[in-house]
């Protein structure tokens, strides 16, 4: 029972966007996925989604290729949020997410309303119901995309855990609203379904990750416990900056702090 | 603006209808009174009706009717899906070729048909539709073949090519027209801006099941249209197989088009504006958006035709000139109102 890519690579105009890359999302985990621009992250991502196809490698659900699923099968199982969404129609926010149950089986309407509710509260935006998507800032729309897709896989499904593949979803967000997004998909988690996220922002894989897996170059360059994988010399290695581990008094985790090129001068 | 109830906008919009279908009834050099009317339409009534008025009612304006509602409810659907296969509010089928290359198609068939005997004999029954339908298909082919790369459809490939074959057809159009004697010229140009006054049974029973079936499929796609607005891979993210539904959704638009196209010649604005003002009072959801504009559509088309018939009676007004003239400024308003609340509806 995971979500694997085993060796996957993709190369696009004869290009490698991914060389060769191999990750296992569990359930129960929260796998962060970083690294420098272009390394693959995004690529990665949207192997694990089904939406490419590999060039290179394995990739499958539970065990069974990904290429023998079904769309519709697939979508009851993972939900994908995108790095960027194109929603230009003046839908109201539940409607948007809403479109998240598509792929489910429906229920009455009173309970398909709470179910959106809950999803909208989750992603700590219930506050935002009725109000017209299009008129909403970038870190609102954000947030609505994220209860649209917890939505499309809220309910357990008999079949196995549920996937949840989150590119950059602390993008717009303000540091407190990083932090819920994170709690929001570290919940799900919590409820024995996987959860791959694509982050910038080390902090934040050391707070709320369980596992992380550092790309380069198209190819992995750490995997493992956040603490053992966002080591100085590995950051300085990857992103070419220095680094710092440090630890807060009575935290849990450490943090990092990072400086470039010119500041070290 | 605030969004209507959806159950009442249906409600009127139905009666909205019943009222102008019974002004297309009634209307016309001459006019019928409501017992007549009923009478004719097979109601027991003693209503004196002589022969030529039930005749008035049964052969000229009862199909004129069926064809308004047919040809108006399936531009406007085929419209309302094009703007969501696009994510463009302001796609219409126009755009990709399909009105041109079935203009093209009939109007060779009318010009080229006067010098051929064979041709002339049926150029105003059988040939002039099916060219009109095979112009069209062909457009819409080349320029959805011409869109697809790897495997994928790229949406504004496909706004480019049918931007390129409508230039190309509007000058085979121009050239066809320069050969045309005066009598093929004037029928061409009478077809090219669209009338219902070819409507005869004989059309409707072809026309008919390909309009009411391809609606009815457009608005089984409608939920999978909703997640199509998110973006391709976000709609393919829940389980849309979206290269399929591209297809059949194209498929539909072409072949609705075409056979509104064929049956009533181009008839602007009605594809493109019905969708905007069902968006507008009820949002954009599909399955609400699909068969509203469908009721809203027929009723704009029977309005404009009691207009066309009555404005300059006894002389006709070409029904696309109406639908233009009203469509145009009107549509011109909705996308200042649109750019001062800078959003896409």
């Amino acid at each position: 029972m995971s979500l694997l890519a085993t060796d996957a690579g993709y190369d696009s105009a004869g290009r490698a966007l991914l060389r060769r890359a191999s990750i296992r999302i569990e359930p129960g985990e929260v796998h962060a996925i970083l690294g420098p621009n272009g390394a693959g992250k995004s690529t990665l991502l949207k192997l694990l989604a089904g939406e490419l196809r590999g060039t290179r490698g394995e990739l499958s659900l539970d065990g069974r290729p990904l290429p023998q699923w079904t769309p519709a099968a697939l979508a009851r199982r993972r939900a994908v949020l995108p790095q960027d969404e194109q929603l230009g129609f003046g839908f109201l926010v539940e409607e948007v997410v809403a479109l998240g149950r598509l792929p489910c089986p429906r229920h009455a309407p009173p309970r398909e309303q709470e179910l959106l509710r809950e999803a909208l509260a989750a992603a700590g935006v219930a506050a935002l119901w009725g109000r017209r998507y299009t008129g909403l800032s970038g870190g609102e729309r954000r947030r609505v995309q994220l209860a649209r897709v917890l939505a499309q896989v809220w309910e357990p499904q008999a079949e196995g855990p549920r996937y949840l593949l989150l590119d950059e979803p602390t993008a717009n967000l303000d540091l407190a609203h990083q932090h819920a997004c994170l709690d929001a998909a570290r919940r799900f988690a919590g409820q024995g379904n996987g959860v791959a996220v694509v982050l910038h922002d080390p902090n934040l894989a050391l707070a709320h990750a369980d596992r992380v897996t550092l790309l380069h170059d198209g190819e992995v360059a750490a995997s493992g416990r956040p603490a053992d994988v966002l080591q100085p010399q590995t950051l300085h290695r990857v992103f070419g900056i220095d680094a710092a581990l440090l630890q807060p008094p009575g935290w849990q985790h450490p943090v990092i702090a990072t400086r470039g090129q010119q500041t070290r001068a | 603006m605030k969004r209507l109830p959806h159950l009442p906008l249906l409600l009127a919009l139905g009666l909205a209808l019943l009222l102008a279908a019974w002004m297309a009834l009634a209307n016309g050099p001459l006019p019928l009174p409501a017992s007549k009317i009923l009478a004719a339409l097979g109601l027991p009534l003693d209503a004196d009706l002589q022969d030529y008025e039930a005749a008035t009612v049964l052969q000229l304006r009862l199909p004129r009717l069926v064809l308004a509602l047919l040809v108006g409810s399936a531009l406007a659907c085929a419209g309302a899906t094009m703007q969501g296969l696009f994510r463009n509010p302001l796609a219409e089928p126009g755009l990709a070729g399909i009105s041109g290359g079935a203009a093209l198609g009939a109007v060779g068939v009318i010009v080229l048909g006067a010098s051929l005997p064979l041709l002339a004999e049926r150029a105003s029954l059988a040939a002039l539709p099916l060219a009109a339908f095979l112009g069209g298909s062909l457009a819409a082919l080349l320029v959805a073949g011409l869109a697809r790369v790897d495997g994928h459809t790229r949406i504004g490939t496909l706004l480019l090519g049918g931007l390129a074959v409508n230039a190309v057809t509007g000058a085979g159009i121009g050239f066809l027209a320069q050969l045309a004697d005066d009598l093929a010229l004037r029928t061409a140009m009478f077809w090219m801006f669209g009338s219902l006054g070819k409507a005869g049974w004989d059309e409707i029973a072809v026309a008919a099941p390909l309009l009411v079936v391809s609606v009815a499929l457009m608005i089984r796609d409608a939920r999978a249209l909703d997640a199509l607005l998110l973006g391709e891979a976000e709609a393919s993210h829940l389980g849309v197989d979206v290269e399929a539904l591209k297809r059949r959704l194209l498929l539909l638009v072409v072949l609705s088009v075409s056979v509104a196209v064929a049956v009533s010649g181009i008839i602007g604005f009605i594809g493109l504006v019905t969708p905007h003002l069902i968006r507008l009072w009820a949002g954009p959801g599909h399955r609400f958006l699909l068969p509203a504009s469908a009721l809203l559509g027929a009723l704009l088309l029977t309005l404009a035709d009691v207009l066309a018939r009555t404005l300059l009676a006894p002389a006709e007004l070409a029904i696309g000139v109406i639908t233009t003239l009203i469509g145009g400024p009107f549509f011109l308003l909705l996308l200042l109102g649109l750019r001062r609340r800078a959003e896409l509806l």
